[in-house]
């Protein structure tokens, strides 16, 4: 009865010897595996490349009407163009009121003309302060 | 100890869409880009003449393991009682994706045109701008990769005080997340009182009566978001070169959701389990909640309708809910009839929010699952809309207030009604929910049919938007209702169409309160007739049982709460027809 025993508690020291070595094992390669980018085309910005690609992002800096930097709405109400009523009418609000120098000219909507610019230096300020971590190079 | 470990691969999985030569988008495509030389009248085509044809390849490589430890030990006969379970397990998920068009597709002969200019701008056959031939080539792979810890242990004394633990956690392959961040824990300590073992215990109509007590913690990491700047590269739009674009901000202030939940219930049961059930209390505090909150527009972070808003840990809430089911098993040699009835009641509020709050009433009017009303006091989803004043008689122009006044200066309205001014409906999300299941049988024939209910919840329906119609040919039905001369402002609540178009006018109508509906309702979900039978022994075939079954789901609501018998479920969305199927099932 005894020597049953003794034989089971050496059998659960084994296990549990061999337990604690493959738990040993897998975390020494974890970090690998848990850093595993999870979506391939996906990358934290460091290098110049990175940061010069963000720059060059035309949607952003240069895009057009739902992209880009491109207020116009300064320029509706100057005197470079003048449109026909039926322009005029079909015309979005905002541009109705700046053309007519309206006293409100937003009234709640949102304006991309301002938005959209702060999108562009979001990006230069990434861009700058991504540089300031890039050692130079020595030559 | 058990080891188990699976090792899968799938085939590639395969699709295509082919729209042939004939279809409306191929001709429409081959047509907008045909040159047509003004002098010569030469005609050439970037686009090809034959079909297109777009094909995606998938694969996924999916592999698991894991190593458990299960551990039973009784003492002094049944006095204590141990169960334990201890484990690892680690699981990767890897799905690779590869897409291509192929234009001048022409199935019968395998041809495909060679050459096609993907870099040049050509004008629109229309006239009106210029365009570049869509090359959808494409290449993707993400990679989920999991590793979890977990245990669980019960010690039960006397079989009848129980104490149980149990913790978990689960790490992941987050990105831009530092490593001690990757994991989120859980842990739980409960006990039970199982009162119908004790000795002083004698209601032999009630047999079963636990009482169960349990404190749990439980963490939670976005996967969508992450501390750090990612960015994702793209081919730009006027040029061939490669661009990155900002696919997260950084944020470091990026952490756990932590929710405490504390739970207490009662499980019963009355003799020959004829009825039996539970009912259950639970309270939770939550914070660092992650959602979406509208953010200044100057940080950079509007999106292409610019509307600002920011990913992150927002706010904190408390919430508290009981759930009630009951069981009923009544059987005779004849009849029988299984019952099962749940219902629960839940509320919760939003105790803090950390982001800087509006006090204009106009940013409280979202309603999405992933965006938090900053209402402290008031449920995580809620619904609010601006006071409603009728149709003015003259005009039908929508009429609101404005400092206690009716007006129709949609302007004052949106820019300047606070949050207190603003009409508060309730929760967008059900309050009080549950369902009904029910089994009949008759000898061999059983009717089985689920209901199921919601109550206590809003949505805003939409309505016929001028500024949408005009611009992107989006209608409405309502638009037949609409107020067109005096006295229609009495049968109505439809704005009349006016031009030019002024879109705060359509937005005030659109968010009033006028359009916002309860959501309450009570739905049939399915119904199941089914016939068991045993063939003669005598066949040849060595058929054991045989079930015939009729089966129809998507039956629809009996009841709603808005008088328009909306769907909740399908506001916008048609919703899908019924369907009644049929089969038979063999036991061999």
């Amino acid at each position: 009865m005894t020597r049953a025993i003794a034989m089971e508690k050496k059998f659960i020291r084994i296990y549990f010897i061999v337990i604690l070595y493959s738990l040993l094992y897998v975390s020494c390669s974890k970090s690998d595996f848990l850093n595993t980018r999870p979506d391939q085309s996906q990358v934290v910005p460091s290098t110049l490349e990175d940061f010069q690609a963000l720059l060059d992002h035309d949607n952003t800096f240069n895009g057009g009407s739902s992209f880009g930097v491109t207020p116009n709405i300064g320029h509706i109400g100057t005197d470079d163009y003048w449109v026909t009523d039926a322009n005029f009418d079909a015309s979005y609000q905002y541009e109705r009121n700046a053309y007519i120098w309206a006293k409100e000219i937003y009234s709640g909507t949102n304006s991309k003309d301002w938005s959209f610019p702060y999108r562009a230096v979001l990006y230069a300020n990434i861009a700058l302060d991504g540089i300031e971590e890039i050692p130079p190079k020595t030559l | 100890m058990q080891t188990q470990n699976t090792n899968t691969k799938n085939a590639m999985t395969a699709g295509s869409t082919i729209y042939s030569e004939q279809s409306y988008f191929t001709r429409d495509a081959i047509n907008i880009i045909t040159q047509v030389d003004p002098t010569t009248g030469v005609i050439t085509r970037p686009i090809p003449l034959g079909g297109i044809a777009d094909f995606r390849d998938n694969e996924l490589n999916s592999h698991q393991g894991r190593v458990q430890i299960n551990a039973n030990k009784n003492w002094d006969g049944e006095r204590h009682s141990f169960n334990g379970i201890a484990g690892w397990e680690i699981r990767s998920n890897v799905n690779s994706g590869k897409a291509y068009r192929l234009y001048g597709y022409d199935e019968d002969f395998s041809a495909v045109a060679p050459q096609v200019d993907f870099i040049t701008r050509f004008p629109k056959y229309d006239g009106f701008g210029t365009l570049r031939i869509s090359n959808l080539a494409n290449i993707s792979k993400t990679t989920d990769n999991f590793i979890s810890y977990y245990t669980n242990l019960l010690y039960t004394y006397s079989t009848r005080y129980s104490l149980s633990l149990s913790a978990r956690k689960d790490e992941a392959n987050l990105f831009g997340v530092a490593t001690n961040q990757k994991g989120t824990p859980l842990w739980s300590v409960g006990g039970a009182w199982q009162l119908n073992n004790e000795p002083f215990y004698s209601l032999g109509w009630l047999p079963l009566l636990k009482f169960r007590l349990s404190y749990g913690y439980n963490g939670n990491i976005s996967r969508i978001t992450s501390a750090e700047t990612v960015i994702t590269y793209f081919g730009a739009v006027t040029t061939p070169a490669r661009t990155a674009m900002l696919q997260n901000p950084p944020n470091e202030e990026l952490r756990w959701e932590r929710t405490r939940q504390l739970n207490a219930g009662l499980d019963f049961g009355f003799k020959n389990n004829v009825i039996n059930g539970r009912i259950e209390y639970y309270q939770k505090r939550s914070v660092d909640l992650l959602a979406e909150a509208p953010i200044d527009p100057t940080l950079g972070l509007s999106d292409n309708n610019a509307e600002s808003y920011f990913y992150g840990n927002v706010a904190s809430m408390k919430g508290s809910g009981i759930d009630f089911e009951l069981n009923t098993q009544v059987k005779s040699q004849v009849i029988g009839w299984n019952g099962n009835l749940m219902f629960s009641h839940s509320t919760s509020q939003i105790t803090d929010f950390y982001m800087p709050v509006s006090t204009n009433g106009g940013d409280y009017l979202s309603i999405a699952s992933w965006s938090i009303n900053p209402a402290i006091g008031k449920p995580v989803f809620s619904v609010f809309s601006y006071p409603w004043a009728g149709l003015d008689g003259s005009n039908g122009d929508p009429l609101g207030y404005l400092g206690g006044e009716i007006t129709g200066d949609y302007s004052g309205i949106t820019n300047n009604t606070p949050l207190d001014s603003m009409v508060y409906h309730g929760n967008a999300q059900p309050t009080t929910f549950g369902a009904f299941r029910n089994t009949i049988s008759y000898k061999s024939l059983s009717l089985s049919f689920n209901i199921s209910y919601k109550y206590g919840y809003f949505f805003r329906r939409p309505s016929i938007s001028y500024y949408s119609l005009l611009n992107t040919w989006t209608g409405h039905g309502d638009y037949a209702d609409r107020w067109q001369q005096a006295g229609d402002e009495s049968r109505t609540t439809v704005p009349s169409f006016v031009y030019p178009v002024n879109s705060q006018r359509d937005a005030f109508y659109g968010s009033s309160e006028i359009l916002v509906e309860n959501g309450s309702h009570i739905r049939w979900e399915d119904i199941q007739l089914s016939y068991i039978f045993q063939p003669k022994p005598s066949f040849n075939i060595p058929i054991e049982q045989v079930r015939v079954y009729a089966y129809a789901t998507n039956i629809g609501l009996l009841w709603t709460s808005n008088k328009k018998a909306i769907d909740p479920y399908f506001i916008n969305n048609p919703r899908p027809g019924r369907s009644i199927a049929f089969g038979v099932n063999f036991q061999f």
